[in-house]
């Protein structure tokens, strides 16, 4: 029963602390990103197991995690103000090639960012080449290019 | 133009069966695990044992895993002030590591099929927590008893 507690314990922990990092947080993994998780999980795996080194324990941490992951998934489905503290709401940071500097300032998105978005998906050179980009739920970007003249 | 896509709706139905099928284990794993069958807590996972006079009572996890600690807790009563021997079998310590006996033992010798340590008391009651992390997987037997009084037996389920 403790390893299932010290899972749920663990896994809440964690939602609420990238929930309040923000979307952009983890969605592209950047060398920093990198050596924050690997420490986030060094930290956590003291909190999950201690010093015991049993196959059994392994397996129920695993399990109750991927369960709580499902759990949680069916509940957003399910009751959509749930989905909304969860995982947050899209938000356009670009509307009709023009950037909503204080929206992306406050999800932490950059200009370049978007940009290389667009680049990355759609070919875009130019923001003005851009209808919407939007910041997902999931802390990527994506861009809906304007309609090309002619 | 039809959409070019690798799908085959028959396959994907038995694929959501089988996912359905997993995730019904997977629940049952954390259900058994709750209710104490994988040992560290849970209505289940505590055993204790008496002996007939009452003198030796045993409290000890009826499931422990390998690698794991878990704890075996010994309440020695009517005990006279001074010093107090209890044994382990052999058998028990070759399967588990004895990480600590508390209090310290003054004298812990081998004896024959068994281990013999000794404690100081002061008082009619003692309480003696051996911490002890398994080495193996399966049954444990393990036979505890106060030197020249009563012993007892119980089964620990050692996973791995």
């Amino acid at each position: 029963m403790d390893t299932v507690l010290r899972s749920v314990a663990v896994y809440l922990f964690l939602l609420i602390v990238f929930r309040i990092s923000g979307k952009r947080s983890l969605s592209q993994i950047t060398t920093f990103d990198f050596i924050l998780l690997l420490i986030i999980s060094e930290a956590t795996q003291n909190a999950l197991v201690g010093d015991d080194y049993s196959i059994t324990t392994t397996m129920i941490v695993v399990v109750s995690l991927v369960l709580l992951e499902l759990f949680f998934s069916e509940l957003e489905i399910r009751w959509k103000a749930f989905g909304r503290v969860a995982e947050s709401l899209p938000v356009v940071v670009v509307e009709h090639g023009r950037l909503l500097e204080s929206r992306a300032r406050q999800e932490g998105v950059s200009l370049s960012d978007i940009l290389a978005a667009g680049r990355e998906h759609h070919g875009l050179e130019r923001l003005d080449q851009f209808k919407y980009a939007i910041l997902e739920r999931h802390g990527g970007i994506s861009v809906v290019p304007a309609e090309r003249a002619g | 133009m039809t959409l070019e896509i690798d799908e085959d709706p028959s396959f994907q139905r038995k694929e959501w069966i089988a996912q359905r099928f997993g995730i019904g284990v997977m629940a049952l794993l954390v259900l058994a695990a709750v209710l104490g069958f994988t040992g560290r807590g849970g209505p289940f996972s505590h055993g204790e044992v008496d002996d007939p006079s009452r003198t030796l009572r045993v409290e000890y996890e009826r499931f422990v895993r390998r690698g794991a600690p878990n704890t075996v807790t010994l309440h020695l009563r009517s005990v006279k002030p001074g010093s107090r021997s209890f044994w382990l079998s052999a058998e028990y310590l070759r399967k588990v590591d004895v990480e600590s006996v508390e209090p310290d033992p003054e004298v812990s010798v081998a004896e024959g099929d068994r281990y013999v340590y000794t404690i100081r008391t002061n008082g009619s009651e003692a309480t003696v927590t051996v911490r002890t992390r398994p080495t193996s997987a399966g049954w444990i037997d393990v036979d505890v008893g106060m030197v020249d009084g009563p012993s007892v037996h119980f089964r620990q389920t050692s996973l791995f």
